[in-house]
């Protein structure tokens, strides 16, 4: 087989087999009209490679036949795309959460080592998110094969719908008014009751798990009055700067670590449940809400401030950059 | 076609992006009779403009897919060939892109005019 032979059947085969036959017939013709014409139809071994490098290489002349099935999943249909990734990587955000915690509430708990459960966690949820990713670029890359569109030409997009520009640097005042008062009356209440928190039961005299709450007294009422003395430095400012940011993000570690304290006790606390009376599977099921609602409360706080970093980091100080100037 | 040393990287690409805009004019513009690819391409070369055979195969297929041109096969000669030519609607868009091509000639012409400071930067 000579060199055209060979280079026609190689784009002919990434082409669809109904179309294949038609263009390699005609490629065979415009290239004995080339052959005819330049060469006198007698080309040495060299002329014709460089007529087939002219033309290009077969893939991307086969590709040029056909320019949509060169995406995966193509600009039109990308914001679609987009849109379901977000809503399916929520779902299973929700969802898998949910059934971690149901799982742990009435399974069998593998490990007391929260990081190895937090961990064990985290590892299955990239897994989910990734196969999940995978199937729907599959989808999408079929959509794509057969050009379906999504595109709405009916509904015309109006710039009156656009959204205000929140400039993230200013403070809330209602927001800080309220952050100070209630953490001014949590501290009063945490100090004056801190010997009746716990768990409050009529047949037991003391709240148990109370020593949960001594232990850590002294972090609870820093981190409190750390957050009381930001806020008024906020108030009186008016709006977020690098120190102040800098602030909040230390205040909030500084809160995980106390959860975390929590967490450790209350995943050790089922023996003190059951001296002091508690019939199983009260216990284990107590120790365990409390520890998985602890978790999530941290996860939402990580969640939380990355979204709040973000935020500092993003969009605002453009806004601000421009507002300035 | 102009080949320089490229004045920055991307200039090779804003060429070529150039020039694939006016392929389908230049090719729609040359098919009110039916031609087969190779004597268009010498048509076209003839008149200054060199188009890949890579590129116009391919072009012409896409353009009589969007039905701005019709094709056949025709026996007769020394070998069997495809002719292309326009169709109606082929022709009313050729209609339609020249007038638009003249506009912007126009533009162009007017916008690419060296002003009088730049007459000054060039003497200088």
């Amino acid at each position: 087989m000579n060199l055209v032979d060979r280079y026609i059947y190689q784009v002919g085969r990434r082409l669809p087999k109904g179309q294949r036959a038609d263009v390699e017939a005609e490629l065979s013709s415009v290239f004995q009209d080339t052959i005819d014409d330049r060469y006198q139809g007698d080309p040495s071994q060299d002329e014709i490679v460089a007529l087939l490098k002219e033309f290009g290489s077969p893939e991307q002349v086969a590709a040029s036949y056909r320019p949509s099935a060169q995406y995966l999943v193509g600009p039109q249909l990308y914001p679609t795309f987009k849109i379901v990734v977000g809503a399916v990587i929520l779902a299973l955000t929700i969802g898998l959460f949910v059934a971690n915690v149901i799982g742990g509430l009435f399974g069998p708990a593998e490990t007391n080592d929260i990081l190895e459960q937090i961990l064990k966690g985290v590892g299955g949820y990239f897994q989910a998110i990734l196969s999940a990713f995978g199937s729907v670029v599959v989808v999408f890359a079929i959509l794509q094969r057969f050009e379906v569109d999504f595109e709405d030409e009916e509904t015309e997009w109006d710039p009156l719908d656009l959204p205000d520009v929140k400039d993230y640097d200013v403070v809330g005042r209602g927001e800080t008014i309220a952050g100070i008062a209630f953490g001014v009356v949590f501290l009063i209440l945490l100090n004056v009751f801190s010997d009746r928190i716990g768990l409050v039961f009529t047949f037991v005299q003391e709240p148990l798990l109370n020593e949960i709450v001594q232990d850590n007294l002294i972090w609870l009422n820093l981190a409190i009055l750390l957050g009381i003395g930001l806020n008024v430095i906020l108030l009186w400012q008016g709006r977020w700067h690098l120190v102040t940011r800098l602030a909040k993000v230390v205040i909030d570690l500084f809160w995980l670590f106390i959860i975390y304290q929590f967490a450790l006790a209350l995943a050790d606390s089922k023996e003190i449940l059951v001296e002091a009376g508690l019939v199983e599977p009260l216990p284990t099921m107590l120790s365990q809400i409390g520890y998985w609602i602890l978790i999530i409360v941290a996860v939402a706080f990580v969640v939380n401030t990355i979204k709040w970093i973000y935020q500092a980091l993003g969009n605002p100080t453009k806004t601000n950059k421009l507002g300035k100037a | 076609m102009i080949k320089d040393t490229p004045i920055s990287p991307s200039h090779d690409k804003l060429m070529l992006e150039l020039r694939r805009g006016i392929l389908v004019l230049a090719t729609l513009s040359q098919l009110h009779e039916a031609k087969y690819g190779y004597s268009l391409i010498q048509e076209l070369d003839a008149q200054g403009l060199e188009i890949e055979q890579g590129t116009l195969y391919p072009l012409l297929r896409r353009l009589e897919e969007q039905g701005l041109l019709l094709s056949e096969w025709n026996v007769e000669g020394s070998r069997p060939r495809r002719y292309y030519r326009l169709s109606p609607a082929g022709a009313k868009v050729l209609q339609s892109l020249s007038a638009e091509w003249y506009g912007l000639v126009d533009i162009m012409n007017e916008l690419l005019k060296p002003t009088a400071m730049e007459k000054q930067d060039e003497s200088s």
